[in-house]
């Protein structure tokens, strides 16, 4: 079998490796039968549990009894076959409903949808802001419920590859693949072999229809790579370090020697911008419609192409930049440093919005999945390494790879890629949400040379390989989003659809001063700023003006109204909000101690009485 | 080994023939919409300066008057007719469906100050600076005819406003006292005063038909009862408020155009804080008055400007500005 020699210590005994050489590969059709026939002996459940995560996970009615807050429909019950048994519904031509009520939803779907975090509490409001955000809220879950229901409609399944019990899929070689699956999918392997033009960096267009690939000694070419036709192919004589497709195939970005070169479909020359000079990396933000390009001098420049204006170029002072890579949820781009730091950036600020310091030795590649959850790092130190990017940016999970990777790569489900020398190693995880557990590569293949640029292929179970010697599409069941959306990015669209969402994609243009960590703020109530202000607005006037004012006692409607009566009245009232505190800190206090309290000692001992 | 691979079959996805509509499959997985909140944002953006862009408030104008027009007023039963008093003491009589002038008339020797219909639409009242009270009818004479007004009632002082009670034949007047007159006496019924500043503007309540408001320069609201004849009730404002509109919906409330740039609504039994105060002029408010519903109303301001106001919005929902004129009167029917 032709798969990369593993790192160290996941080398499995020898034995297994033979057993799983003989074994013919099945497609996913076959029955269980021929399984048991060829006399596949069970495996350890775990790795076999592992490999079944990441088939879909399709509700199934099971678990999903879930009563939504606003839906004043009828709860339905655990069972709720059983009960419509007992209580059929009635209609006039006599029929029954087999499935009355609403259709259930699963709250983990729901879940997905939900935008509103409750945990959030906002301070004390006004009841009709109040009751404004309860309305919001009561829409945003209904809205949730309804997305969940329409999840049934989905057309397509995700792949996957399972090993037969106690096979590594990892030893699975692309071959096995290809032999496996249906013609359409194999046809999607492919070598090109281009050795003349040195290693090619490539880049696959925002539908996944399209690629890009630049070699280093010049050669620019883009292919509509499911009908393997060539669209265009140039010499630039010129290196290219670079190459991105802008919002559509019809527009292509390269990052040459000198400068940067935008070329249409046909290979024709559109713009050479001379302001982003010595460009190693490029990052396009589609929809801000920004191209992010990191430079040898140092410098990260935004540029929006769609009225071709630089909008910001920030200094990043840490010498040459050549790790970049977006992050597809927020649009911030990470820049890898050789002191081991990897900077956050937005055109908004001149300063990182954050700087997490990743390895000992320089950061060698980033890469960000497609929630923005999870950021992968490789360095010089060898070491592979996943942080969490909410809040904490703290690593998960770590592993030293022999080589250490050189590129890395998010697919849209999950997967990490990673380049090391010639060898493509695939880690995946649990889920579709969950970070790639990196104990065992999911896939691995070995190519005719070192490796230069990684791109999964959005929409296809395609990884798009560039190398020494070419390109290589490389088939990774389960690595892409098997549903697109059609408004965003639809593979199939036609030549009048691509332009409607053009001018679409265009007026819905988001600036770039919007571009922040947490992209939702926008949609929440900045309580902070209140806060500052209202303090502010304290200072100036010197009073607070929404503070209670101190009672006053009024003088009495009837009778004489004495001085004394009034002090005393207003005494009262003092006493009251005086007593009013103490008994709320007292209450506050004992709670304390309690907690303090327990955990010296269960039961009392008869040496207590000589403690002081 | 067992293994899938994501496999689609075009014809899933793409029309049959031409005639078919494209096909347009949905996923409305967050993952796949990121930045739904800016775009949206943006959206929302596009779609009112859009609206800003193809609005065309300004529907034709009505050409004739030699002088500037002080006061409009409004026909109570024909949607179509609109009054209006020059500075020349010239009435003119619109159609506002066909934009043309029915009928001229020369009412007054200075100023138009003020004029209102009658109830029933046969007839209307102006106020001059030649301190004379007029009635007309709203129909033209006959051929051979002359025009000339049904009443006359000379003053002793300039009146300054004008309206008729809604159900009965009664009227009132401001200037230096708010009087209160029938129709078929030439001496006014009762005489109001708190006070002895000129007031500016005196309105009937449309619901509870014997109160009445008037507005005065000693930056005061004074309300009066028309059966006690008597004042009522009275509110200082910092400001001198120019104008009073009530709701024609809601008996107790009413806005007033101030000039410190804005519009206090009250509620007539809580006089010391407003209801609302609706603000976005930047110079003084001139005038006021309801739509029919009692859910809106509109306002003109020296800073040459027409704003629309939800009645409970203390921001106005529509601003139109004019480049040309100061505005005097605004109504919106």
């Amino acid at each position: 079998m032709e798969t990369a020699p593993k790192p160290g210590r996941d080398v499995p005994p020898k034995k297994d490796r033979l057993q799983t050489k003989k074994k013919k590969p099945r497609r996913y059709w076959e029955e269980e039968t021929t399984l048991t026939a060829a006399g596949a002996s069970p495996g350890p459940p775990g790795s076999k549990k592992r490999n079944r995560e990441l088939r879909p996970e399709r509700p199934k009615n099971a678990n999903i009894t879930k009563k939504s807050r606003i839906s004043r429909k009828p709860h339905l019950p655990k069972k709720p076959r059983e009960r419509r048994n007992l209580e059929p519904q009635r209609s006039v031509s006599g029929a029954q409903d087999p499935f009355p009520g609403p259709a259930p939803v699963p709250v983990e779907v729901a879940r997905k949808f939900r935008r509103i975090d409750k945990s959030k509490k906002l301070p004390h409001s006004k009841s009709k802001t109040r009751s404004r955000l309860e309305v919001a809220e009561a829409e945003e879950e209904e809205i949730s419920i309804k997305a969940a229901r329409s999840e049934l409609l989905l057309a397509e399944e995700p792949g996957f590859l399972e090993g037969e019990d106690g096979e590594n899929t990892a030893k699975i070689s692309q071959a096995d693949i290809v032999e496996a699956v249906d013609i359409a999918s194999a046809a999607k392997h492919f070598d090109l072999n281009l050795r003349q033009f040195g290693p090619y960096r490539l880049n696959y267009s925002p539908t996944g229809r399209h690629v890009a690939f630049g070699g280093r000694r010049g050669h620019v070419a883009t292919l509509d790579w499911v009908t393997k036709r060539l669209m265009c192919e140039i010499n630039v004589m010129e290196a290219v370090r670079d190459i991105r497709f802008l919002h559509s195939e019809a527009l292509l970005a390269v990052a040459q020697n000198r400068w940067l070169h935008i070329y249409d479909n046909q290979g024709i020359e559109l713009h050479c911008i001379r302001r982003c000079d010595r460009v190693t990396r490029l990052e396009f933000l589609p929809f801000h419609f920004l191209l992010a390009t990191a430079s040898e001098t140092g410098f990260l420049t935004y540029l929006d192409v769609s009225v071709g204006k630089i909008v910001a170029a920030l200094n990043a002072r840490a010498g040459r930049l050549d790790v970049m890579t977006k992050n597809p949820y927020n649009a911030v781009i990470h820049l890898g440093h050789s002191n081991g730091i990897v900077s956050l950036w937005s055109p908004a600020m001149k300063e990182p919005l954050a700087k997490i310091l990743c390895h000992r030795g320089g950061v060698r590649a980033v890469a960000v999945d497609s929630t923005g959850t999870y950021m992968a790092t490789s360095g010089l130190d060898h070491q592979l390494k996943i942080f969490d990017l909410r809040g904490t940016f703290q690593p998960l999970s770590a592993r030293t790879l022999p080589q250490g990777a050189g590129h890395l790569a998010f697919s849209q489900r999950g997967l990490l890629a990673a380049g090391m020398g010639d060898v493509v190693n695939i880690w995946a995880g649990q889920g579709k949400a969950s970070p790639p557990s990196l104990e065992q590569p999911y896939l691995t293949h070995r190519l005719s040379g070192h490796v230069h640029g990684l791109h999964f292929c959005p929409f296809e179970d395609v990884l798009g390989v560039g190398h020494n010697g070419g390109i290589t599409s490389m088939l990774v069941p389960g690595a892409a989003e098997p549903n697109f959306d059609g408004l965003e990015s639809n593979p199939y669209r036609s030549q009048k659809q691509r332009q409607e969402w053009e001018v679409k994609a265009l007026l819905e243009k988001v600036p770039a001063e919007l571009i922040c960590l947490d992209p939702r703020a926008l949609a929440e109530v900045d309580v902070i700023s209140l806060e500052q202000e209202k303090k502010e607005r304290i200072e100036r006037l010197g009073y607070d003006p929404e503070a209670k004012a101190p009672f006053q006692p009024k003088p009495k409607q009837k009778g004489r109204s004495s001085t004394a009566s009034l002090v005393k009245r207003k005494r009262k009232v003092m006493d009251e909000e005086h007593r009013d505190k103490v008994r709320q800190s007292l209450e506050q206090q004992p709670q304390k101690k309690e907690k303090a309290a327990k955990p010296l000692r269960a039961r009392p001992s008869a040496l207590d009485r000589f403690v002081r | 080994m067992k293994v899938k691979m994501l496999s689609r079959n075009p014809d899933n996805y793409v029309r049959e023939t031409k005639l078919d509509l494209q096909r347009v499959p949905r996923n409305y997985d967050p993952t796949l919409h990121p930045f739904e909140v800016p775009r949206e944002y943006i959206r929302a953006l596009n779609a009112t300066k859009l609206e800003r862009v193809f609005a065309k408030p300004f529907l034709a104008s009505l050409d004739g008057h030699r002088d500037g027009v002080n006061c409009l007023a409004k026909h109570p039963k024909s949607l179509a007719t609109v009054l209006s008093g020059a500075c020349d003491g010239e009435v003119r009589i619109w159609n506002l469906t066909k934009r043309k002038c029915n009928r001229t008339i020369q009412a007054h020797e200075g100023f138009v100050r003020g004029i209102c219909t009658r109830f029933c639409g046969t007839s209307f009242f102006t106020v001059g600076d030649d301190k004379t009270v007029k009635q007309w009818k709203m129909d033209g004479p006959s051929y051979g005819e002359e025009e000339e007004p049904l009443h006359t009632i000379l003053g002793k002082t300039v009146y300054t406003g004008i309206d008729h009670h809604w159900k009965e034949a009664v009227f009132a007047t401001c200037g230096q006292q708010v009087d209160i007159w029938d129709e078929q006496r030439t001496s006014p019924v009762c005489s109001m005063t708190w006070g002895f500043d000129s007031i500016s503007s005196v309105k009937f309540n449309p619901i509870e038909t014997f109160l009445l408001g008037s507005c005065a320069s000693d930056r005061n609201i004074v309300l009066y009862d028309m059966r006690q004849s008597t004042p009522l009730k009275k509110v200082i404002l910092d400001m001198r408020t120019n104008t009073i509109c009530w709701n024609p919906m809601e008996a107790f409330i009413f806005t007033a155009a101030n000039e410190d740039y804005n519009l206090y609504t009250f509620d007539m039994r809580a006089l010391d804080t407003p209801v609302m105060v609706h603000m976005d002029h930047v110079s003084a408010v001139l005038d006021v008055d309801y739509s029919p519903t009692g859910k809106e109303f509109v306002s003109a301001s020296f800073d040459k400007s027409i704003r629309i106001f939800p009645v409970d919005k203390s921001r106005s929902r529509y601003v139109t500005t004019s480049k040309l004129f100061f505005l005097f009167d605004v109504f919106l029917s």
